[in-house]
C-alpha cells in the first residue's frame, strides 16, 4: 500500500497552502470516519484558470490526494475542473485507477482505507456541484 | 499468561500477512474463546427455535438456556437483589435506553454530570436527554494527563445533579476512575449514578454488591462474547418507572383495541425476538472469564501494560497519552509528524492489530489536542513476546514513514 511516490506526494509541499493571499477558502472536505479533514482554498488567475491549495490534518493517503488534485487541476478553468473531478472519481468508481490514482493502486477498492484519499476529492466535487 | 488460556482462542492461531497475528486491539472487541463459538453454534445447529413462547422441545431448551445465561450474568457481577439483569444490544444500546428512559424525571435547572474521557456512547445520548428535558451537562474536570480532578469532587460539585454518568474504565487511556468515591458521593446526594462499563467489565472484577451504582451497562464482545449483546444491570424500583425499549412482541402484559399493559420486568424490556445465539453464548464467556483467576489476570495486563509504555517511550518522538497509574490494559500514543492510520495500517503488515483513530472520544482528543492516536489494548493472553513484536513493527513502520 504505501510506496515511496506516495511518500514523495504525501510530503510535497509544493501546493500547501500557506496564507498567500489571493486564495479564497472553496470547501472542506471531511473523513467521516476519522475526523481527518482538508481545505481547499481556490485562485482565480483569469476567467479561465485556477490555482489550488490544501491544507488540513491527515494521512499520508489524504495529503498525497490533495497535493496530486491541486496538482491536476492546476491551470483548469473551474467548469473543466469540476468535470475533471466527477470522471476521475467516476473511473475510480468503477475500478480503474488510472494515471491519476495510480500512486493508490496499492489500496484495494474494498479496503476501509480507500476513504482516505477518496473524501478529498469526492468532497471538493460534491462542493464543486452546489 | 498460562498457554491453556491461548489455546481457547482459535482466532490468535491465524495468520495475517503470513504472520501469525498479535491482536492487540481487545478494547475494540476480543476474540472469543472455543467454548462461546461452540455455543453459538449449538444453538443455530441443534436447538435453532424462538424463546418464551415455544411449547415444543427446542424452544424450551433455548427459552431455558437464555434464563440461564441471565442469572449466571447476575451472579458474575455479584448483582443485589434489588437490580434487574436486562439483555441489551450492548453498552451503546444501554445506555440510549437509560438516558432516554431517565428524560421523565428530569426537568429544567437539573444536572447531568458527564465527564470528558467518555466513550460517544456516554456523551451523546446524555445531550440528547438534557436537550429534551432541558437539564444543564455538567462535566468531571481532568487534569493534564486526563485523571478526575478529585480535589474538585466534593459535595458542592454534586449540588443539583440529577445524574451522574461516567466511564468505569476509558477506552483510550485505560485510566479506571475512582467509582467508590463517586458512588459514595452519589449515594450521599441521592443522585442516580450510571456506569459505562463496557472497558471495565472484562479487564476488573467487578462486585456490585459493593460498587454501589443504578445502572451498570456493559458489552458483551468486549468479555471474550458475542457481538450484538450487552447485559445492563438496573436498579429494579428505577426501571419500574421507565417506559419499555420497544413495543412490539414478548413484552406485552395484554393488547386491547385502544391500549396495552406491559409484563412484568424484565420482559417488559426485551420486546421483540432477542439475539438468542448471542445470550446463549455469553454465559460460555461469562463462565470462561469466571474459570481464571481475575486479579491475577488484571495484574497481568497491568504488568504488560506497563512494559509496553516503557518500550514505547523509548522511541523517539512518540508521546504516550494518559496516566501511567490507575490505568489496565490501554495504551494510546501520538507520534510526532506521522498520523496513526499510516502507522496502524503498516504495522499490520507484521500482523499486529492496532487501531488507529479518535475511539469515538472526541472531548478526549480535544484535551490531548489530538485528532487520532494509536492505540495498544490488552486481553488476558497477551503475552510479553507479542509486546515486543509489536514494538518493532511500530519502531520499523516509523523507519518508513519518517
Ligand atoms: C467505554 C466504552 N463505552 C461504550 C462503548 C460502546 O460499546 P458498543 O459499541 O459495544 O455498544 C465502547 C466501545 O468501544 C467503549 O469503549
Amino acid at each position: 500500500m504505501y510506496s515511496l511516490e506516495l511518500k514523495q506526494l504525501a510530503t510535497d509541499k509544493t501546493h500547501v497552502y500557506a496564507d498567500e493571499p489571493g486564495f479564497e477558502h472553496l470547501c472542506s472536505c471531511r473523513n467521516r470516519t476519522c475526523a481527518d479533514y482538508v481545505d481547499i482554498y481556490v485562485k482565480r488567475i483569469d476567467d479561465h484558470t485556477v490555482e489550488m491549495r490544501h491544507k488540513g490534518e491527515g494521512c499520508m493517503f489524504s495529503k498525497a490526494s490533495a497535493h496530486v488534485l491541486c496538482e491536476r487541476v492546476k491551470g483548469m478553468s473551474m467548469n473543466d475542473a469540476k468535470e475533471y473531478l466527477v470522471q476521475n472519481l467516476e473511473r475510480l468508481d468503477n475500478g480503474e485507477y488510472g494515471e491519476v490514482f495510480a500512486a493508490f493502486s496499492g489500496i484495494p477498492l474494498d479496503s476501509s482505507r480507500t476513504v482516505c484519499y477518496r473524501y478529498v476529492w469526492a468532497g471538493c466535487r460534491d462542493c464543486f456541484s452546489e | 499468561m498460562n498457554s491453556d488460556i491461548r489455546s481457547q482462542f482459535p482466532l490468535l492461531s491465524e495468520k495475517v500477512h503470513d504472520k501469525q497475528v498479535v491482536f492487540l486491539d481487545n478494547a475494540s472487541t476480543t476474540p472469543k474463546p472455543q467454548s462461546v463459538i461452540d455455543a453459538v453454534n449449538d444453538y443455530y445447529t441443534h436447538y435453532c427455535s424462538n424463546i418464551h413462547r415455544s411449547v415444543y422441545s427446542f424452544g424450551e431448551k433455548a427459552s431455558k438456556a437464555y434464563e440461564d445465561s441471565r442469572e449466571v450474568a447476575r451472579s458474575f457481577f455479584s448483582a443485589p437483589d434489588d437490580m434487574t439483569v436486562l439483555f441489551t444490544a450492548g453498552a451503546t444500546d444501554g445506555l440510549n435506553f437509560v438516558a432516554r428512559g431517565l428524560i421523565p424525571s428530569l426537568s429544567e435547572g437539573d444536572t447531568i454530570l458527564l465527564s470528558p474521557i467518555d466513550h460517544h456512547a456516554n456523551l451523546v445520548p446524555w445531550q440528547i436527554a438534557a436537550e429534551k428535558s432541558g437539564a444543564n451537562i455538567k462535566y468531571i474536570p481532568i487534569t493534564e494527563d486526563s485523571t478526575f480532578d478529585m480535589a474538585a469532587l466534593d459535595d458542592s460539585f454534586f449540588e443539583g445533579v440529577k445524574v451522574c454518568a461516567i466511564t468505569g474504565m476509558s477506552n483510550v487511556t485505560g485510566y479506571l476512575p475512582p467509582l467508590e468515591k463517586i458512588s459514595a458521593l452519589c449515594r450521599k446526594n441521592n443522585i442516580i449514578f450510571v456506569i459505562d462499563a463496557a472497558q471495565l467489565a472484562s479487564h476488573a472484577p467487578v462486585d456490585l454488591g459493593n460498587l454501589s451504582c443504578d445502572f451498570f451497562a456493559t458489552s458483551v464482545h468486549k468479555m471474550y462474547g458475542p457481538t450484538g449483546v450487552g447485559i445492563l444491570l438496573a436498579k429494579t424500583s428505577l426501571l419500574e418507572d421507565m417506559p419499555p425499549r420497544l413495543y412490539g412482541g414478548g413484552m406485552i402484559d395484554h393488547v386491547g383495541y385502544e391500549r396495552s399493559t406491559w409484563a412484568t420486568i424484565p420482559e417488559r424490556f426485551e420486546g421483540g425476538t432477542p439475539n438468542i445465539a448471542g445470550v446463549i453464548g455469553t454465559k460460555y464467556a461469562l463462565e470462561f472469564l469466571m474459570s481464571i483467576n481475575r486479579e491475577s489476570a488484571k495484574k497481568h495486563e497491568v504488568d504488560i501494560l506497563s512494559c509496553l509504555r516503557s518500550a514505547l517511550a523509548n522511541i523517539d518522538g512518540i508521546r504516550l497519552i494518559g496516566p501511567d497509574q490507575d490505568t489496565c490494559s490501554v495504551c494510546s500514543f501520538l507520534v510526532e509528524s506521522v498520523h496513526a492510520h499510516d502507522l496502524g495500517t503498516l504495522v499490520d503488515h507484521s500482523g499486529v492489530a492496532m487501531r488507529t483513530g479518535h475511539h469515538c472520544a472526541q472531548l478526549l482528543m480535544r484535551h490531548f489536542n489530538a485528532h487520532s492516536t494509536s492505540r495498544l489494548s490488552f486481553g488476558v493472553y497477551n503475552t510479553f513476546e507479542e509486546v515486543d513484536i509489536a514494538v518493532k513493527a511500530i519502531r520499523d513502520s516509523l523507519e518508513f514513514l519518517r
